[in-house]
């Protein structure tokens, strides 16, 4: 009776539900209007040409772990298929055959189809991969395949039968010498082992019966004995297997394997890379932007000059780091040459006798943080920018009003004059910023030291700066600020990236203006500091030129900062300036004040120290937005009483993850002050796991994670209120002290899905409801009100606030909620969200392999006309309107007249 | 002075010579079969006939807002506490009548004279007050007046922030002063804990 009754109730909840959810959708031919993908599949790092389909593709591997076909003609991705990610997903050999190209990645032998991208044939090899393997060796033959795994001290060889993955043989060949600066590498059916203290090279034939080393001085390929340190690296030859280039510090060589022994084929000093096709092998050499391409004959050693190339590559473009050689058959019967070649700013090109044929840039695929930048102005609208003077009174500010208002309306009138002249759009190369500011530039940084700026309407790069010594601090990050927006005119808008060096490891910092890409300063921007740094943090506080200077803070906890004279700004608020910085891996958080700091020394002095372990270790720290506005301080509930947010800028969650007393991964959140190393609440969460994903805005926090327990996908939601009285409206003060600690209300959901990113939507005064954006692991991105996650949602009875649906564990995904309507972006990594001037409106970028651009109206446009506003029939029918008023005015007039004459 | 005008004007006359830009109505003769202290002599008589119905009448003007007070009661209740469109116009209307005629207190107490006229004004006054209590009433158990704070919660600006916290999760590695910092810490800790033992044993 009970059940029947609650199935018709959970019904009209349901359509209730869906009656009030604010869906938005998206009709047919608004896709691509407003937003925009593209597609990347990383650096490359196998390839086969595919010559039996048409259209002519190239296959290749990446180390996204992608396997794509590209195709010769244009470099579209013809089709993608997006392995599994980490170790188990890496290609580690591909191998075309015919029509088909057989990958092996970690423990699976693939076989697709070159065509339809189809899986025809899959295997999983019953092989645990050894402990410690330092290197690994994949030799894939007709019917069988065998793996050499290099550990410490052996070398296992293993071969296993191809169709069943079955293991066929198992030979464990002792090499006392290996330890973890021996490199290997495997060219053909061998392993080629190059043990520098030794000065010897080891080979060993995977496939023989029973494997054994063979050794050979270096010396015997030509090289010298090295000088200690010196860097080793193995390169395979694409289109010839059983050749290896063996370069020890400058000496570079070319040799020939021949089972067992190996002799030298060719000194390949200078050149960069090699590739040979056809029995031919070409050598790169580069010289800056211009790329050639020595061919000589493999057998005879004479040059083929004919069939070099000497091509120019795009400017902005790294070292040559692998090419792939390919000869075709034209149409008149000649032979013809494409290269494949991959550069070190990640970008691939396909090289002909003409040139470059296309190229891609697949740096992309590798974005590590993104910043929007706004357009600067145009014309007449910079003078409105302009500062006022320094002390402004009411006369002078009037004047400046009335000027700037009738230089507008001057160039609005010119405007319109040139209109009427010529009916041409401005071209599309000088940006400038739209009416309500939609139109954003989207700095991307990249992990390959590639900076892009992005015009967001088109997802075309307007400008790229490649700084090649630059690459992410570890745990892959690239911190990216912007000094100073566009408001400022005449000052230029100022962002900096801050790396590290690729070979020092110390501090590399890049200062350009976003808005054309050129660097600040010598050097193109680039600055190579001299110390290694753990954190750099932008300051709130601009100096007298709106620049916000950038705090570096190096490994001896001494501070410097970039601009230099930023430091009088450091100096004049150091009172209030307070910094927190927590090791991932430790059990503590610290906080450092900057009081003690005297002019040219400027120091950290440990204030607090918070020890947040309880068996975990810190996985994480996530602060609030630094410019984030809270419009409304309070909620308004059903009694109509205020009960007031608890809006603490300065609050942060730290995450810690570990074991509990029964070995269950536990997952405790504290929420800290950063200022005074209050712990202010702390929620503890017992066998889940990660990935944990923390949105932290205003006063509330919602986290999503795995719940061992029940097997589910789980999202926490936390809000933090004062009370219904303020202590404090007009200031927010840590140190301040408070009489009651904040309520904390939490709710608990659960989420059909796992989520790989998730972020909150952000507009320009925080008026409009807040959505949260979960990328989902079935590659969507979805839109989720903050309002369904409330805490305060009703559970039972309880007093109803206004607008609050009853409390419903499940969260439903409705498909008018996804952002991405029919895209999969695999592998996000992170969202990104910017206001636009139009308060309703927010642009999103979604990053990872893909980007995936749009954007957002979170209320529904609540302040923008609709399209089918009429406005013709709205001002005539007002002119109508006071038309017949003034009319009948006249007239009731005259009749008064005349009854008065009565 | 009525007598002499009307024997004024019952001369059978027109005096055609006047000119044409003098408008002055003193001037102009009235027209025949005019009497313009008909009215006049009218309201006078009856003003100066019987001055208890004048007070009778006063004190109905003055009493009038406190009579329509019952009226006022059941008009709200029969509006109800719905916010819509008729019940918000009867509440206005309720409102706005007293409030003009407060306005209007004087004018109406113009014609009225006598020794009660102070007290009359008074009732009159507070009975029209009584009105406007009973609209706001309504409007408060409507609740359509900002008294809750949360009506002013929109106007309140954002609080000003007093510290500024930057950081984040520190970038791994390089970080090996961190390490004897660490334990130059756990020494000091320590030294702290045997002075306390030691001041405790002391």
């Amino acid at each position: 009776m009970a059940a029947g009754l609650k199935a018709p109730l959970s019904l009209l909840l349901l359509l209730f539900l869906s009656h009030i959810s604010p869906s938005v959708g998206l009709y047919e031919d608004q896709i691509g209007k407003f937003d925009w993908v593209q597609q990347y599949v990383g650096i490359v790092t196998h390839s086969v040409f595919d010559e039996s389909t048409v259209p002519r593709r190239i296959v290749v591997a990446t180390s996204e772990n992608v396997l794509a076909a590209l195709a010769t003609k244009n470099g579209d991705i013809v089709w993608r298929q997006v392995l599994e990610s980490g170790e188990n997903g890496r290609v580690e050999a591909l191998v075309g055959e015919g029509q088909r190209v057989t990958s092996v990645a970690g423990r699976m032998v693939r076989t697709w189809d070159t065509l339809t991208a189809a899986l025809v044939h899959e295997t999983y090899l019953t092989h645990t991969p050894h402990p410690g393997l330092l290197e690994r060796a994949v030799v894939v033959g007709e019917s069988e395949l065998v793996l050499g795994e290099v550990v410490a001290g052996s070398v296992v060889v293993t071969t296993l039968d191809r169709v069943s993955g079955s293991p066929l043989d198992h030979t464990n060949v002792v090499a006392p010498w290996i330890s973890t600066d021996t490199k290997c590498g495997s060219a053909g059916k061998s392993l080629v082992c190059v043990e520098l203290s030794l000065s010897l090279i080891f080979v060993l034939l995977l496939t023989a019966p029973s494997p054994e080393f063979v050794s050979q001085p270096l010396a015997s390929v030509g090289l010298e004995a090295p000088e200690p340190g010196s860097q080793v690296l193995l390169q395979n030859v694409p289109g010839a297997p059983d050749h290896l280039i063996i370069q020890v510090g400058p000496g570079r060589r070319l040799v020939h394997l021949d089972g067992n022994s190996l002799h030298l084929v060719r000194d390949l000093g200078g050149s960069q890379t090699s590739a040979v096709a056809g029995g031919v092998l070409y050598s790169l050499t580069q010289v800056a932007h211009v790329v050639t391409l020595g061919a000589v004959d493999l057998e005879t050693g004479a040059e083929v000059g004919e069939q070099g190339l000497v091509v120019e590559l795009p400017t902005h473009t790294g070292q040559a780091i692998s090419l792939y050689v390919h000869h075709y058959q034209t149409s008149d019967g000649g032979s013809a040459l494409r290269a494949l070649l991959t550069c070190s700013d990640h970008s691939l090109h396909l090289l002909s006798s003409a040139g470059v044929v296309w190229w891609r840039e697949e740096a992309m695929a590798r974005v590590v943080s993104v910043e929007g930048v706004d357009l600067p102005v145009d014309g007449a609208n910079i003078n409105f920018q302009d500062p006022l003077p320094a002390s402004p009174d009411w006369v002078s500010s009037l004047v400046h009003r009335v000027r700037t208002q009738v230089s507008q309306v001057s160039h609005w009138v010119s405007l319109v004059m040139e209109r009427s002249d010529s009916t041409f759009p401005a071209p599309l190369h000088t940006l400038y910023r739209d009416q309500l500011n939609l139109r954003k530039l989207l700095v991307l940084a990249t992990a390959s030291g590639k900076i892009m700026g992005v015009d967001s309407w088109t997802g075309e790069v307007v400008w790229r700066i490649y700084v090649s010594e630059l690459t992410p601090l570890e745990g892959d990050k690239l911190l990216l600020y912007t000094q100073r927006t566009s408001a400022h005119f005449p000052h230029q808008p100022q962002c900096v990236v801050v790396g590290k060096h690729r070979e020092t490891g110390e501090g590399v910092l890049v200062a350009f203006n976003p808005n054309t890409g050129e660097g600040v300063g010598d050097r193109g921007g680039v600055m190579t500091l001299g110390y290694t740094i753990i954190q750099a943090l932008l300051l709130h506080h601009p100096d007298h030129q709106y620049l916000k200077p950038v705090v570096l803070v190096d490994d001896t906890m001494k501070l410097h900062v970039f601009p230099a004279g930023g430091e009088s700004v450091v100096l004049q608020h150091k009172d209030s300036i307070f910094v927190h910085l927590a090791r991932p891996g430790s059990t503590h958080l610290t906080g450092y004040t900057l009081r003690f700091s005297t002019p040219g020394n400027l120091v950290l002095r440990e204030v607090w120290r918070v020890c947040v372990g309880g068996g975990g270790i810190v996985t994480g720290v996530y602060g609030k937005l630094a410019w984030e506005k809270v419009h409304s301080p309070g909620r308004v509930l059903a009694d109509r009483s205020v009960l007031y947010k608890y809006v603490n800028p300065n609050l942060a969650v730290v995450t810690t993850q570990g074991y509990d007393h029964l070995n269950k991964n536990t997952l405790t959140l504290y929420l800290v002050d950063t200022v005074s190393g209050a712990v202010i609440e702390s929620v503890n969460h017992k066998k889940v796991s990660g990935p944990i994903h923390v949105v932290h805005s205003e006063n509330w926090v919602v986290y999503t994670f795995f719940n061992d327990k029940y097997r589910r996908f789980e999202v926490t939601s936390l809000e933090l209120f004062e009370g219904l009285s303020q202590a404090n409206a007009t200031a927010f003060s840590s140190l301040g002290g408070r009489a009651t600690p904040p309520i904390m209300e939490r709710q608990a959901y659960i989420l059909p899905v796992g989520i790989q990113a998730a972020t909150h939507t952000t507009t320009e005064k925080g008026i409009t409801t807040k959505f949260i954006l979960f990328a989902l692991q079935t590659g969507n991105v979805m839109q989720m009100s903050k309002w369904l996650l409330d805490p305060r949602r009703p559970v039972t009875g309880g007093p109803r606030e206004e607008g609050l649906l009853p409390y419903i564990p499940e969260l439903r995904l409705s498909p008018h909620d996804m952002i991405t309507y029919n895209h999969t972006l695999p592998r996000v990594s992170s969202i990104f969200t910017a206001p636009t001037g139009l308060e309703s409106a927010c642009v999103v970028l979604v990053y990872g392999l893909d980007l995936f651009y749009t954007r957002m109206f979170p209320s529904k446009m609540f302040d923008v006309l609709k399209d089918d506003f009429d406005h013709y029939l709205i001002g005539g029918v007002v002119l109508a309107l006071m038309a017949a008023a003034l009319t009948t005015r006249k007239l009731a007039q005259r009749k008064a007249l005349k009854q008065a004459w009565k | 002075m009525a007598n002499r005008s009307i024997g004024h004007r019952r001369k059978w006359a027109l005096d055609l010579a006047g000119r044409r830009g003098d408008r002055g109505g003193d001037n102009l003769p009235a027209p025949p079969g005019y009497r313009s202290s008909f009215s006049q002599g009218h309201a006078e008589a009856s003003r100066q006939g019987d001055p208890k119905l004048v007070i009778k009448k006063a004190w109905d003007t003055a009493l009038s807002p406190l009579k329509s007070v019952p009226m006022n009661l059941f008009l709200m209740f029969m509006a109800g506490s719905s916010i819509s469109i008729f019940p918000i116009m009867m509440v206005g209307m309720m409102l706005l009548r007293p409030i003009k005629a407060l306005w209007a207190t004087n004018a109406t107490f113009k014609t009225i004279e006598g020794n009660h006229a102070g007290l009359q004004k008074l009732i009159y006054l507070l009975g029209n007050l009584v009105n406007v209590g009973l609209a706001l009433y309504k409007c408060h158990s409507m609740g359509i007046l900002p008294t809750h704070a949360s009506d002013w919660l929109a106007f309140q600006e954002p609080a000003i922030q007093m510290e500024f916290s930057h950081g984040d999760v520190r970038v791994p590695g390089g970080g090996i002063r961190e390490k004897e910092e660490e334990d130059l810490i756990k020494n000091l800790q320590e030294t702290v804990t045997l002075v306390y033992k030691e001041e405790d044993k002391g």
